[in-house]
């Protein structure tokens, strides 16, 4: 692995360790376990810590050092995990990102402005840290030459020996699985000396409670050899998920002496014992004890990365044990970076190439040559592939765009006073780069709302007999050829009179008019309109909800909001899977040409209809259809075998009568230009291998219409 | 296994595998009630982990060991128990420390 790579690797690592971070972070206020997630962040900041030891990046670990201090009385129970220390902490862990992105950007020594942001982030983590603990100061990664240790108990704090200590504690079930630690132990022979051992019985039981086929001792070994260690664990490798296995290379730190007498329990025991093998002298013992006594707000595994692991192939194992937990870490280190323009370039490409490639489709049709109409549809085929995953290539997860919200979340209700917390669903949801950046900016709007207004305060929410916490909720899921992203809050809900009071009082609808609770909350996203009794800097001047619509019918999107007065509100949002291209239906009315969201659509009947109404009896539903021969006024009289096609959209059906289907056809969405902008029903054109322009249908629209009148003559003519 | 030599009638003397394969059965004699003065070893044919633990608890409990056998030997030493101290070369062999 060259360093490069390996920085890489780092990088990426870190950006994943740093996310775990903040996301435990703002968990961990809330939580009633919080050991779990403390350790979470305190792994997160060693194995940056530990990982930017190895490539000698000394401003990393100096300041995560710091950080790590304080998780560390955090973890021990020193220190409290309040409020305004998670603040700190977060402030920290951007300081850290921004110091591994300036390394992602080939920066290895931080710049004077980093440096900077730094120093006022460790002064606060001081201040934190009741004694004023030193900063270690990142050591060489180097290993220290043997030759140059002296007899007497090393000031740098190595052991003399020349051994290797192997502290080996088989499982209990190593004897019944066929395997007797005595082969082992055999084998090592035959690779070097076991200079000293100690058989340890501590754990053997008393008689009645032995189990004479389970295995209780354990072994401690002074081994001499010129093997590696991966070499000496690999003899162990059998037996290496059933066993406890330490290696310690030879003139290990004292601190890993310490280490690993303090992971057996037995302090005095395993002491006695590596003195015992040889592989500590007394005073060796007695200083490795007292270096961890002299400190004991610094515990052993901190003394030991802080003064870094003596063999970097040590650092290494953990790190491929790290990779192998974090598989999706290493499937990152295969991706590419490219740039957003590129992509975009290569999907108008592939769009101009669809059409050029309906042109030639056409002219072979009508040439009439077998061959050639063969070819032309291998292509197509090939083509729609070509589009298939060039438009993969900007699918995107919306998972991360949901977690920035933790962040919002977190901070907001901080400054609101209220207790909320985010959860999230359907974080894997692929969709559009486009829109996905697109939608951040509404979804903001709409999150900081439903906080705002939404969830009431904790005093409120008691008495209302509500947990004190109040909870939003982020989701995102596929349906039918749309993206469908909630967000829904368990607070007081809109209420229908105040809202309806609001839009008479402005104007908006007549007071004696009746609509349905649907269309009455589609008011909200009305300009202007706001009930909240107080503003806020967050919220409540009426701008807002009216721009949010505007951003996401702009992305060809509806939003709708329902609501329960009292128990909370969700707002749902679909948008179109993609900007670019999509699979159409071609439909025709007299001489002109549509196209259809082939996702859209459910199927295709043939024209029926109940006598005088607008609406068919499909299998026993009623389907209210709209002739899109009167909706865009085209000339000319239906033609005999007209058909209906089925739309589906949120759940409605609505038909569509049409002349002829003209079947799938690839299409590539051109927007109208400013001039069409209010023309309803139609959400953009596409150009036919013939050159012509269709236009494509907008459904969302045409289905509320169609059910809109559908349900209005029906309601005139069933008698109530 | 039967009474031993004559001059210790009250040792048990094992003899073949003490192996996991024998460790169910061997466990209810070599940790009997009354706990039996000493084990002879003289024909223990192989020795396992297994078996070692069964002479530790035995050691444990006050049972001394005695006529080591080879095989029985190798393995002590290699695990640095001290032999009994009727063995040839105990003396030689035992680390400076005494066992727990």
């Amino acid at each position: 692995m060259n360093l490069d790579q390996a920085l890489q690797t780092f990088v990426t690592e870190s950006r994943e360790l740093l996310e775990e971070m903040e996301t435990a972070l703002l968990a961990v206020e809330q939580a009633q376990e919080k050991d779990d997630l403390v350790n979470a962040i305190f792994r997160a900041a060693h194995t940056i810590k530990g990982s930017a030891g190895l490539f000698d990046l000394g401003h990393v670990v100096a300041f995560t050092h710091v950080v790590e201090s304080v998780l560390d009385q955090v973890r021990d129970g020193h220190l409290a995990m309040a409020e305004g220390l998670v603040v700190l902490l977060l402030s920290c862990r951007d300081h850290l990102s921004a110091l591994i992105e300036a390394l992602a950007a080939g920066q290895l020594e931080p710049d004077a402005a980093l440096q900077l942001a730094g120093e006022p982030l460790v002064a606060q983590l001081r201040v934190v840290l009741a004694a004023p603990a030193a900063v270690a100061a990142p050591a060489s990664a180097r290993p220290v030459p043997a030759q140059a240790l002296a007899a007497a108990p090393d000031p740098a704090g190595r052991a003399h020996t020349d051994c290797w200590h192997i502290s080996l504690r088989p499982g209990a079930d190593v004897l019944r699985n066929g395997m007797d630690p005595l082969n082992f132990i055999r084998y090592l022979q035959t690779m070097g000396e076991i200079v000293n051992m100690v058989t340890v019985d501590t754990a053997l039981p008393d008689a009645g409670a032995m189990d004479p086929t389970a295995c209780y001792l354990g072994f401690e070994m002074a081994y001499r050899c010129s093997a590696d260690k991966q070499a000496i664990e690999n003899v162990f490798e059998f037996v290496r998920d059933d066993c406890a296995l330490n290696i310690l290379p030879p003139h290990s730190r004292y601190a890993d002496y310490a280490l690993l007498i303090e992971r057996q329990g037995d302090e005095a025991k395993l002491g006695e014992m590596l003195v015992r093998c040889g592989t500590l002298t007394q005073r060796e013992l007695d200083e490795a004890l007292n270096r961890q006594a002299a400190s004991p707000d610094k515990p052993i595994g901190e003394v030991l990365v802080a003064q870094h692991l003596v063999q970097p192939e040590v650092v290494e194992a953990a790190l491929v044990k790290q990779k192998q937990i974090k598989d999706s870490g290493a499937q990152e280190s295969r991706s590419v970076r490219v740039d957003a323009d590129k992509l975009d370039q290569l999907i108008n490409l592939v769009g101009e190439l669809i059409i050029a490639g309906a042109n030639v489709n056409l002219i072979a049709r009508r040439a009439q040559i077998g061959e050639l109409q063969e070819s032309t549809s291998k292509l197509s085929m090939l083509v729609e592939e070509v589009r298939d995953s060039a438009l993969q290539l900007r699918m995107v997860k919306i998972g991360a765009t949901f977690n920035r919200f933790q962040r919002v979340v977190h901070d907001v209700s901080r400054d609101l006073g209220k207790n909320i917390v985010l959860e999230i669903a359907g974080e894997d949801t692929e969709l559009d780069k486009t829109v996905v950046e697109k939608i951040s900016d509404p979804l903001m709007h709409l999150v900081r709302n439903a906080m705002d207004h939404g969830i009431e305060t904790a005093e409120l929410r008691a008495q209302r007999g509500k947990p004190e916490q109040g909870t939003l909720m982020l989701n995102a899921f596929h349906d039918s050829g749309s993206i469908v992203i909630t967000v829904q809050d368990d607070g007081g809900g809109l209420n229908r009179e105040r809202i309806l009071a609001k839009a008479v009082e402005r104007g908006l609808v007549d007071s004696g008019h009746h609509m349905s609770d649907n269309e009455v909350y589609g008011l909200i996203f009305k300009p202007g309109f706001s009930t909240a009794e107080k503003v806020t800097n967050l919220s409540g001047r009426g701008v807002g909800l009216d721009v949010v619509k505007r951003n996401i019918t702009a992305l060809r999107g509806t939003v709708e909001m329902s609501s329960n007065e009292g128990f909370g509100t969700t707002v749902t949002i679909r948008l179109p899977l993609t900007l670019a291209i999509i699979d159409g239906f071609l439909v025709g009315v007299g001489k002109s040409t549509f196209a259809i969201p082939l996702d859209m659509i459910e199927e295709c009947i043939a024209f029926s209809a109940e006598p005088g109404h607008n609406y068919t009896n499909l299998r026993g539903e009623v389907l209210p259809f709209i002739r899109l021969r009167q909706l865009f006024s085209v000339p000319g009289a239906p033609t005999r075998g007209e058909n209906i096609v089925v739309l589906k959209h949120a759940d409605q059906k609505a038909g569509l009568v049409v002349d002829t289907l003209l079947g799938e056809f690839q299409t590539v969405i051109k927007p109208l230009g400013q001039m069409f902008n209010q023309v309803k029903c139609i959400s953009g054109s596409t150009i036919l291998g013939s050159g012509e322009v269709a236009l494509i249908l907008d459904v969302p629209s045409l289905v509320r219409q169609a059910i809109h009148s559908g349900v209005a003559k029906k309601a005139e003519t069933v008698p109530a | 296994m039967k009474p031993a030599t004559p001059d210790t009638p009250e040792a048990l003397r094992v003899e073949g595998e003490m192996t996991i394969f024998r460790a169910e059965a061997l466990k209810p004699q070599l940790l009997a009630e009354p706990v039996p003065a000493a084990l002879d070893l003289a024909e223990v044919t192989e020795i396992d982990t297994a078996g070692v633990q069964l002479l530790l608890l035995a050691q444990r409990r006050g049972t001394r060991l005695q006529q080591a056998s080879t095989a029985v030997c190798d393995v002590l030493t290699l695990l640095r128990i001290p032999l009994p101290p009727d063995t040839p070369d105990a003396a030689a062999a035992s680390p400076a420390k005494a066992a727990p």
